[in-house]
């Protein structure tokens, strides 16, 4: 056995022997078998790429580069998914950029706590009291519009710190950022999409699958998340 | 069977949990000054290996011990500590009597035996948490329990009589000081030396005292316990000393308040859904402060953040000389869990949540968001979360599907809609000159004309555009009174 490939990535033989001895299994198959708790996000590319979906648990970060690439879309599916798992969101909004009345179905806001923050500081206070209410699967933090040197004044042990909170009650954190900010995060993606006039006239079932991530960071972890 | 639960040296604990001294192994005594002459009224054991005992004048006992520290007496402590004694023993069993200011008898006949250390170990705990030690010995009669309670550290449950009566010595019963003197004359220093004595001999050379004694060490006829009747008390207040100038100090008062408010709210299954507190200022001027709790309550937890977060809020116009904190109460709510429901976990916890983020951001910055009834661009209320949205919002993929299908991408608003500059020709827009969208418009969509609330002052209109811009990105631009506005980008 020279290679094998998991999750879309090519693993070598060390790496291999590594992940089998944290399994405890013995072959691919019984790799396969071992599966840990995912949160599908309903984005076809995002869920085939991480084996299912996001890691319970963690903090997530979802780099959107560009403008009309997918970011506010991501968004709004994974507020959908909350509500389709019968549980509770709550978005973080830093810059107070969530239209409501671009929501699918106006049911999936009844699951949503919004809080509209005017800057990155606020963001973060917020971030920090809801980190330590066991109350939401998933907590939501929009900083795209987030100006860089906000965030990159934002000391890294704040980020772990709100991972460690995320470890602790098992809650879902996804970060949407315009540009790679968030040391402590455990998978990072990339959209890759650009959407063009036509596209507002597509319904956005289509769209979705229209959507292709990039995986930045979380390659091994999301091997070693089958743990 | 019975247990007693005994808090011992109570005059220093109750002054320890007021913060005024530390706990350490120095000879300590407290003294009584209530009376015309004061005394020492309690000793700890470095005092009392010293030769100081209870009674002493405080110049005696200094003359034993000359590092003796005294400490006077709080009635209004030990009272609170009385009280919570009393409170908490009514959680462990219903029929407690006050046996002594320090000490309670639980009538524990109808609980299974297998939990009674089990019960005592918590009870333990919810003392410890209210900074109070506490010891509690279990036996078949209220004197025996008595007597295991001053040998516990912290439980002693008496399973074999011979043997635990080997260990009570006769000084520690209620028996008179002759009596036991006698009794040391005959060469009697434990209770199972005493119990091997015939009970007929006992009535004839010591009369009704001694067959009271011998019977109480046999535990024939146990006595009956007068059961106390308590009624709740959801208040607390405290005159202070010295002025209240700090947060900090405020807060360790009412953390105080609070937990011991926890064991009457847990005691009367009831939950608190106002707080009010009184302050009596250094002007001799009351300022009240009622806080509402979103969800009721009867944790401490809980209702101390809810405070803490309210009084980081707080001005007074003088220093604070006195404390009242009184709970509105309602019926504790118990919710089995369904599985089909859609409810928060933990709803006291959100409710507190909730109350710190408005507190950051300010009101309606925080909540659920709702639609308006209205045709104009971002209408929308801002209403508190429902934390119980029960079976009926639970969803499935089949109503969604059968939903009506949206089309195209969300918006991400600016708020408020920038100012642009833009080019149009021919009645289309063109370019947008200056600023951070600044270029060329590649397509666009409209012109979408809107307008609503002609029958008001408040009417609107608008036409709207959707643009891509060279550069990549797609927005939706509006014009209004002349003026092009930039509203969000899509995607």
């Amino acid at each position: 056995m020279k290679e094998i490939s998991l999750n879309n990535r090519v693993i070598d033989k060390t790496e291999w022997q590594k992940l089998c001895s944290r399994l405890g299994a013995r072959s691919a198959t019984e790799v396969a078998q071992v599966k840990g708790p995912t949160y599908p996000t309903r984005i076809p590319d995002i869920d085939q790429l991480l084996g299912g979906g996001l890691p319970f648990g963690a903090l997530s970060e979802i780099v959107a580069p560009k403008a009309s690439c997918g970011g506010s879309l991501v968004l709004h599916l994974l507020i959908e998914s909350t509500y389709l798992r019968s549980s509770y969101a709550a978005l973080i909004d830093a810059k107070n950029s969530f239209a409501p009345d671009s929501i699918r179905d106006e049911a999936h806001l009844r699951h949503l706590y919004w809080a509209r923050c005017r800057n990155t500081e606020d963001a973060l206070r917020v971030c920090d009291i809801l980190s330590s209410d066991r109350n939401f699967a998933l907590v939501l933090i929009d900083l795209r519009k987030a100006e860089p040197a906000s965030l990159n004044r934002i000391p890294s042990n704040r980020w772990y710190r709100l991972q460690r909170a995320m470890q602790k009650h098992g809650s879902t954190c996804v970060a949407l950022t315009s540009q790679a900010s968030i040391p402590a995060a455990t998978i990072r993606l990339e959209l890759h999409t650009q959407f063009s006039l036509d596209d507002l006239d597509r319904p956005s079932d289509h769209l979705v699958t229209a959507i292709k991530v990039k995986q930045l960071r979380g390659a091994i972890e999301a091997t070693q998340r089958l743990a | 069977m019975y247990a007693v639960v005994e808090i011992p040296l109570m005059a220093s604990q109750a002054l320890f949990r007021l913060g005024k001294r530390t706990l350490n192994p120095a000879p300590r005594a407290i003294l009584d000054e209530t009376g015309e002459r004061s005394f020492v009224c309690e000793t700890n054991l470095a005092a009392t290996r010293e030769g100081v005992t209870v009674g002493m004048r405080p110049a005696q006992a200094l003359a034993r011990c000359e590092n003796l520290e005294m400490l006077p007496r709080s009635l209004e402590a030990e009272a609170t500590v009385r009280r919570l004694l009393l409170v908490l023993a009514q959680n462990f069993a219903p029929r407690v009597e006050e046996t002594q200011d320090n000490l309670v008898t639980v009538d524990l006949r109808g609980l299974e035996p297998e939990i009674f250390e089990t019960t005592a170990e918590q009870l333990i705990e919810r003392f410890k948490n209210l900074q109070l030690g506490v010891r509690i010995g279990i036996s078949d009669t209220p004197d025996h329990a008595r007597w295991s309670a001053h040998f516990a550290d912290p439980v002693l449950q008496v399973r074999s009589l011979e043997a635990f009566l080997k260990r009570v010595p006769l000084s520690i019963t209620e028996a008179e000081n002759d009596l036991i003197d006698i009794l040391h004359g005959w060469g009697i220093t434990n209770m199972a030396q005493f119990h091997a004595l015939p009970r007929d001999e006992i009535g004839h050379r010591l009369g009704r005292r001694g067959l009271n004694l011998w019977d109480a060490v046999a535990g024939h006829n146990p006595r009956l316990l007068e059961i106390a009747s308590t009624k709740p008390r959801f208040s607390r207040s405290l005159s202070l000393e010295h002025r209240v100038e700090s947060l900090d100090a405020l807060l360790f008062i009412l953390k105080r308040f609070i937990d011991e408010l926890e064991v009457e709210l847990s005691t009367a299954n009831a939950a608190a859904y106002i707080l009010e507190l009184t302050f009596k200022l250094d002007n001799n001027n009351l300022q009240t402060k009622r806080i509402e709790v979103p969800e009721p309550s009867s944790r401490a937890s809980t209702l101390f953040r809810i405070l803490e977060t309210a009084l980081e809020r707080l001005e007074t116009k003088d220093a604070i000389t006195g404390i009242r904190l009184s709970l509105c109460v309602t019926e504790a709510r118990r919710r089995q869990g369904d599985l089909f429901a859609v409810a928060m976990e933990d709803a006291a916890s959100f409710a507190e949540t909730a109350d710190r983020i408005a507190t950051i951001l300010g009101p309606d910055r925080s909540g659920s968001p709702s639609l308006s009834d209205s045709w104009k661009p971002d209408s929308f209320r801002i209403k508190n979360l429902d934390t119980d949205l029960g079976t009926s919002e639970n969803p499935t993929q089949d109503t969604d599907e059968a939903s009506e299908p949206k089309i195209g991408l969300p918006l991400s608003r600016i708020r408020p809609p920038e100012h642009i500059s833009l080019l149009a020709k021919d009645g289309t827009p063109a370019q947008i000159t200056g600023g951070p969208y600044a270029g060329e418009i590649v397509a666009s969509s409209g012109p979408y004309n809107l307008s609503g609330h002609w029958w008001e002052l408040s009417r609107w209109s608008r036409v709207e555009w959707d643009i891509e811009l060279a550069q990549g990105g797609l927005y939706r631009i509006y014009r209004e009174r002349s003026q092009w506005f930039m509203e969000g980008v899509y995607g």
